[in-house]
């Protein structure tokens, strides 16, 4: 049993440091005293000033914003311990009282501002400490019988709690109001709060009538409430029940209010106020409402909802429309009230959960669902138009404004544009040109959502100079001024959209091509394959090898298929085409070279170490040619262009699931010749590496053995028979073989050799620790 | 000549302490190294590498930095905080001046050698004038959070590079201000992103700042505009020290992994302008850290952790590609540190902070030539004398007899009696030891164990009479005629008691109260006196001339010597560069002399002829493959046996009898801590 008793605080705070640190700590010590203890500290830090604040729970003064009449000591009276109502002078008289000392050392040096952000953290650590303290007694009789067991229990409870909190921050519980504030947003103040009865909860989210300024709100499924601005109490409000479970109200601008009921049934408020204990008819069977939407189409209401039906075997997920017209007549809206089955969604396998959608036009509708996917779906010929993966997860939430998407997944709001074609079956079965419904177009960080101004600034500009039938040279000028000048955290982001623009052109218009700033851009390493997913496939239809290379080397996230386009495009291009372009030889250039009188030049060539160099460097270049004409198994297979190319690939990481996604790609198309010619290249690698004593390969991005294992594996499992078959291919399997072979060799026998240079050291070591010995020496 | 019982003795557990940093002179061609225990060590490079002068380490005083300065002046800095300078003639610390910013990291002496650049724990960098007599502070340079850990002057002296972690800061000398502020991490993605420790720092006077960290990388930077200009990653494990030659054209690296590599500024292409740093020399002479290197012009000099001292000259600045282009490495100090009392058979290892004394086996067979012979009595660890107090021995000695030990440290003088009774051993401190001028540099004891010889500054030597049973007097001071400010460091007495030979530290060998030998420009490595014949036996660093016989009673040097000079002495001899460290005589017969440095053990036959430079010098294993006429026509002076290596002392107890102590490197490495892992073979 807890023995808990509150009283005063004493808040000490001292200050000044020498740190140049910001730092908040309190200590704290409890005694049985009415605050009577001015030493209670006086084993910490001596020396430093200290001011006295004592701190009364019961008559302080707290912000408006934090105060509950239940919280108030004033009022408060403990039903088990019988403490309470703290009245004026309570310290005196009160029994048992505690006091919690408090020891607050700020720290903040900032020149100049020390003194003042010092000042303001105590009163804002003042302020916590007391309306902690206060709730602390006022909510006695929750923790005045627990064993410390239950407290960690509680504790432990309530940090799951906050952490899924934390984490879901934007989907909040619709459940679990009890008391509903109205807010104004300019100041955060409630203008009001009502709160309903202990034991009664409110089961659909308060809406306000537009139209009479009434606020309408539910509890426990059945109880309609309904009360103005004036009332305070809400027990004294006027009151219906109904005959079935309400799911929500919906209130629209200019319109009557609607209530959707579980069943389906919808009424407007009207019609429901008229006769509170009609029948609802059930429109739905054994589906359960998962999400509705209302909005004005025109003069009417619409009100959309969405079901779910648990069966054994599927999930169905059908989205129905009602359409509810604006008519007085209530006997003819019984008869227009017509709901159709718009939609079916079937998803096979887990529950639809956190799903949203919106409605884009007349005929589509956009579909956020918890596979992590985003849909578009015509609903007059129930086709899918267009869907996005969302690998991150989704929470749920889609806007829509003004022809886009704003939803959040990951860390991530994503906007995305889209358009909506006229509804016609071509469109719908996908086979209209240029319909194109989904593009990304940017791609924001969360956190930097405040820095809005820049993104924004440098997105017009952008478009300014987009737009301007200017020559590509001048736009690269301008962009490349553009980026000078931000340097900031939200640089990224903005690089993404610049560069996703650029690339819709380079689509649009053949001839525009900023290769010379890509290639720049690619290298300040602040790109990813995610910011602009476009980029590569540009660059492997313009057969761009340089820039492929270079994303290859800087992007962490290339998915297979992209990988193995680059594959496919690097082997089946000429070595002719190769030697016109420019490609980063710096990672081959230090091992493709077998003539020795090359060799002293390279090889102080890559200790100098710079790439940018080398690429100019002609002579190297027509070095490597001389070399490539030596075709021998001893050889290079490859140009040193396309070596560098291939190269570039194998650094890739392969994990796993990556390497089962490329295989299939391999088993599916990949030629035979150029896989034979591609495993010969591994092969080369591979002796390349074992040359040397620490099996890597010079230069910086270089692969590993195990790495090229990864690739030749992959090869061989893919076309192991077929390659046997063919007998060029079989004389490199066989040499392969032999190769590997005589390397497990070589490294047993280097074991072995280990091992008795141990036994051999351990001998000399016994007779060398004989420290001492007499000896016979000869002088002549 | 005959057969020697040799007691190889490997019990003394001398671990050498890592080199911390140096300092090289170029004018005077020394080089200043710090070792971790806080010893100041000199070398003399133009006097064969020689080791002039050491300044024994003190427990709480650690050597961070070391410069020379305003000509001959070291000084040294510390994690004590202060600023301290050697005098370098009474071999102590002068006086200490503190840094008031917390531990020191870094020191730097601008280029006239005027002032001096502390670099703090609390990241101030500090400037003191060197003014006659001591340091004064002049002022505070802008001070950043994070500790100093490498500073390094601009040519011109009007800026300072000062390297911490994680960044370089360029500072403005005269205003004080922060000129530049360098990132050392800028460019590693955030998420590879750890602690960068900037452990070395040089700046050239092109405005290039070069600087060495802890992710192994050797870094050029433009001051002006804080870029990069080139890296080169040289190794997995940090890069820790760094030095320039004086042309600028060649740096020096040191790894943790114990390699160290070359760097030079190349054309790019012959004949071009452009020129570039380029990695050109690998050098692995290490085990462990390399803490300290250092450029000269003709060499690359390189100091770890595993105490060795290797000294690699550059091939292409040696003239003539003989023996000067051979790489030295120094392990054991060229200081004695094993007295021998040839009567009791004892020998007293002197360690930094203790004394050991033991007790030589026996053996009462006899065998041939390479036999070991079986032990009838094991060695024997008698004693073992901690020194209290942080201060480190200075020297130590056992009197013949093995009765009396006596050591010095800094500050105290100690003299013990030593009684054996038996197998029990006894030690009583002698009482009213007289107060002297400390610290002593060498103690030396009569050969009959009445009179112990106390080196001390100034050139004087204190002879203090040893009184059974258990007591001591001061008896006189002798000092030398001419007067000098250095002190003595060797010592040697007469077998019959009236002749003491002393040399100090400016290499005048002095006899005292009768004659100076004529000086020769080169340190003295070792002296003795010849019991019978009373002529003194002086060799030099320098191998040219080497050495010396001179007779006391005829104040002139012997004809033997004289024949040594005119005749010379044998190529490879005059070769060696490894000092003499000691010199023994055979009582029984006049002719024999030993010899010993670290490589080799050498008995010296003045009856036999000279080798010229035709014969073979190192010939005992061809002669005893030779029959007994043909022997006769190949035996020459110089009989040397390199069988025991590395060598700290030898000396002859009887006639046939020999010990030698040496100290493996096996042995020492096996005491180090383990070194940074390297991968092997591919496992």
């Amino acid at each position: 049993m807890l023995q808990r008793r509150l009283g005063i605080i004493i808040l000490i705070q001292s200050q000044c440091s020498f740190l140049p640190k910001f730092s908040i700590h309190i200590e704290t010590k409890y005694e049985d005293n009415k605050g009577s203890n001015d030493s209670i500290f006086d084993n910490e830090a001596k020396d430093l000033e200290r001011e006295v604040c004592f701190i009364d729970i019961a008559s302080d003064e707290i912000p408006e914003r934090y105060y509950k009449e239940s919280e108030d000591p004033k009022y408060f009276k403990s039903q088990k311990t019988g403490r309470g109502q703290l009245k004026e002078g309570w310290r005196e008289t009160h029994q048992p009282i505690m006091c919690s000392y408090k020891l607050v050392t700020v720290k903040f040096e900032v020149w100049g501002l020390q003194t003042r952000v010092e000042q303001f953290v105590h009163k804002v650590v003042r302020d916590i400490l007391l309306i902690g303290h206060r709730q602390a007694f006022a909510w006695v009789d929750e923790w005045y019988d627990m064993t410390m067991d239950d407290v960690r229990e509680y504790e432990k409870n309530m940090h799951e709690k906050t952490n899924i909190k934390v984490c879901n921050q934007h989907s909040s519980t619709v459940d679990e109001i009890e008391s509903h504030a109205k807010a104004r947003v300019s100041d955060q103040k409630p203008l009001g709060c009502w709160s309903v009865k202990h034991g009664q909860i409110i089961t659909c989210p308060v809406v306000c009538n537009f139209e009479t300024h009434e606020y309408i709100a539910v509890h426990d499924n059945k109880v309609l409430r309904i009360w103005k601005d004036k009332d305070v109490n809400l027990d004294k409000v006027f009151k219906a029940t109904l005959s079935a479970e309400v799911y929500r109200v919906h209130s629209l601008p200019h319109a009557e209010p609607l209530v959707l009921f579980r069943g389906g049934g919808v009424r407007t408020l009207d019609v429901l106020l008229e006769a509170p204990q009609q029948e609802i008819e059930d429109v739905i069977s054994d589906e359960v409402i998962k999400w509705s939407e209302a909005f004005l189409e025109g003069q009417q209401p619409v009100l959309i909802f969405v079901t779910e039906k648990v069966s054994l075997t599927n999930v169905y997920d059908s989205i129905y429309k009602v359409l509810i017209p604006l008519q007085q007549n209530s006997e003819e809206e019984e008869q227009t009230l017509s709901k159709s089955l718009l939609l079916n969604l079937s998803i096979s396998g887990s529950v639809l959960k956190g799903t949203s959608f919106v409605v884009l036009d007349k005929d589509h509708v956009a579909v956020l669902g918890s596979l992590a996917c985003l849909t578009i779906w015509n609903t007059k010929f129930q086709t899918l138009q267009a869907s996005k993966e969302l690998p991150l997860g989704t929470s749920g939430q889609l806007w829509c404004y003004g022809e886009k998407f704003f939803f959040t997944h990951g860390k991530v709001l994503t906007v995305v544009i889209y358009k909506c074609e006229t509804s016609s079956l071509a469109a719908a079965v996908g086979k209209l040109k240029d319909s194109q419904t989904s593009d990304l177009c940017s791609f924001l960080n969360w956190n930097t959502l405040q820095d809005e101004e820049l993104l924004v600034s440098c997105q017009s500009q952008q478009s300014a100079a987009l737009k301007s039938e200017s020559t590509m040279t001048v736009i690269e000028d301008e962009l490349r001024q553009l980026l000078s000048k931000v340097q900031r955290p939200d640089f990224q982001a903005a690089i993404g959209s610049v560069i996703s623009a650029l690339i819709n052109r380079c689509k649009t218009d053949p001839a525009f091509y900023p290769r010379n700033f890509l290639i720049q851009m690619i290298q300040k390493r602040e790109l990813s394959y995610s910011l602009c997913p476009d980029l590569m496939a540009v660059a492997l239809e313009k057969k761009d090898v340089h820039l492929l290379q270079i994303c290859l080397q800087r992007f962490p996230d290339i998915p297979e298929e992209i990988t193995y386009a680059c594959l496919k495009v690097f082997l089946s291009i000429s070595d002719e085409y190769l030697e016109r372009t420019d490609v980063d030889l710096e990672s081959v250039i230090s091992y493709i070279d077998i003539e020795p009188n090359n060799k002293e030049v390279k090889t102080e060539v890559v200790e100098n170490g710079f790439s940018t160099e080398l690429e100019e460097d002609g002579c190297d270049v027509t070095g490597m040619k001389e070399i490539h004409m030596m075709d021998s198994v001893e050889f290079c297979p490859v140009g040193p262009q396309k070596a560098a190319l291939l190269l570039s690939l194998c650094v890739i990481a392969l994990c796993r699931a990556k390497l089962l996604g490329l295989k299939c790609f391999f088993l599916q198309t990949f030629s035979l010749f150029f896989s034979q010619l591609f495993l010969r290249y591994l092969h080369y690698l591979y002796v390349k590496c074992s040359e040397r004593i620490n099996t890597t390969l010079p230069g910086v991005l270089s692969p590993t053995v195990s790495q090229i294992m990864d690739w030749m594996c992959l090869l061989l499992d893919a076309h192991f028979t077929v390659m046997v078959m063919l007998p060029e291919a079989k004389r490199l399997l066989s040499s392969m073989h032999k190769f590997v072979r005589a390397q497990v060799r070589f490294y047993s026998e280097l074991n072995k050799i280990e091992g008795s240079l141990q036994e051999l050291q351990r001998i000399k070591c016994q007779t060398d620790t004989q420290a001492y010995s007499i000896e016979v020496l000869e002088l002549i | 000549m005959g057969e020697f019982e040799v007691h190889r003795v490997r019990f003394f557990g001398l671990v050498p302490a890592g080199v911390r940093c140096m300092a090289y002179q170029h004018r005077g061609c020394r080089l200043a190294l710090a070792r971790t225990d806080g010893a100041v060590e000199v070398y003399n490079f133009a006097a064969n590498y020689f080791m002039e002068k050491a300044i024994p380490g003190h427990q709480t005083r650690s050597v961070e930095a070391l410069c020379w300065a305003a000509g001959e002046r070291l000084f040294g800095a510390g994690l004590c905080g202060d600023i301290t300078e050697y005098d370098l003639e009474r071999l102590h610390p002068a006086y200490a001046v503190d840094g008031f910013g917390g531990p020191i990291w870094s020191m730097a002496a601008n280029n006239d050698g005027t002032q001096l650049a502390i670099g703090c724990e609390d990241g101030s960098v500090k400037l003191f004038q060197v003014v006659p007599g001591g340091v004064q502070f002049e002022k505070n340079l802008d001070r950043q959070k994070g500790r100093v850990l490498c500073l390094s002057w601009h040519p011109s002296g009007t800026h300072l590079a000062a390297g911490s972690i994680n960044f370089i800061r360029v500072l403005d000398v005269r205003s004080g201000r922060t000129a530049q502020r360098i990132m050392v991490n800028y460019h590693v993605p955030k998420s590879k992103k750890r602690e960068c420790v900037v452990w070395s720092i040089a700046f050239l006077s092109s405005g290039t700042i070069i600087s060495s960290d802890s992710f192994g990388r050797v870094q050029f930077w433009d001051w002006e505009r804080g870029t990069l200009q080139d890296s080169h990653t040289v190794s997995t494990s940090a890069a820790l020290s760094l030095a320039v030659s004086e042309e600028e054209d060649s740096i020096v690296v040191g790894t943790s992994a114990g390699a160290t590599y070359q760097f030079q500024l190349l054309p790019v292409k012959t004949g071009g302008q452009e020129k570039r740093w380029v990695k050109t020399k690998p050098f692995q002479h290490h085990t462990h850290d390399v803490r300290a290197v250092v450029h000269t012009p003709t060499a690359l000099i390189s100091g770890g952790l595993d105490a060795q001292l290797v000294i690699r000259p550059l091939m292409e600045k040696v003239q003539k590609k003989s023996y000067d282009a051979v790489l030295r490495k120094f392990t054991l100090p060229h200081r004695r540190l094993v007295s021998c009392a040839r009567k009791a058979r004892l020998l007293l290892f002197q360690f930094s902070q203790h004394l050991e004394l033991w007790r030589l086996g026996s053996t009462n067979k006899t065998g041939k030539d390479g036999e070991v012979l079986p032990l009838s009595r094991m060695p024997e660890h008698l004693l073992q004398l901690k020194s209290k107090g942080p201060e480190h021995i200075y020297c130590s000695c056992v009197s013949p007899c093995g009765s009396w030990i006596a050591y010095s440290t800094a500050s105290r003088f100690h003299l013990y009696r030593v009684q054996h009774e038996g197998d029990n051993i006894s030690i009583k401190k002698v009482p009213g030891v007289p107060k002297l001028l400390l610290p002593a540099y060498q103690l030396q004891c009569a050969s009959d164990s009445g009179r112990l010889f106390i080196a001390s500054d100034r050139g004087s030597v204190h002879v203090v009479q040893l009184l059974e049973p258990g007591g001591c007097k001061h008896l006189h001071t002798l000092r030398p005629p001419a007067g000098t400010r250095e002190a003595v460091y060797l010592l040697a007495s007469s077998a019959d008691g009236n002749w003491l030979a002393a040399v100090s530290g400016d290499w005048e060998a002095g006899l005292c109260h009768h004659c100076t030998v004529p000086t020769y420009s080169c340190a003295v490595t070792a002296l003795a006196i010849h019991p019978a014949t009373n002529n003194l036996f002086i060799s030099y660093s320098d191998q040219q001339v080497g050495l010396f016989e001179f007779s006391i009673p005829e104040k002139q040097y012997t004809a033997w010597s004289r024949s040594v000079q005119n005749s010379g002495l044998h190529r490879l001899w005059l070769e060696r560069d490894s000092p003499i460290t000691h010199i023994a005589f055979n009582p029984k017969n006049t002719s024999q002399i030993l010899l010993h440095d670290v490589y080799m053990l050498c008995v010296l036959d003045k009856s036999l002829p000279l080798p010229d430079n035709n014969a073979l010098l190192v010939n005992q294993s061809t002669l005893k493959q030779l029959s007994e006429p043909a022997r006769h026509r190949q035996l020459h002076a110089f009989k040397i046996c390199k069988k025991f290596q590395p060598l700290l002392f030898a000396d002859l107890l009887d006639e046939r009898c020999l010990v030698t102590v040496e100290r493996p490197a096996a042995d020492i490495n096996a005491e180090l801590p383990p070194p940074v892992q390297q991968k092997k073979f591919g496992t």
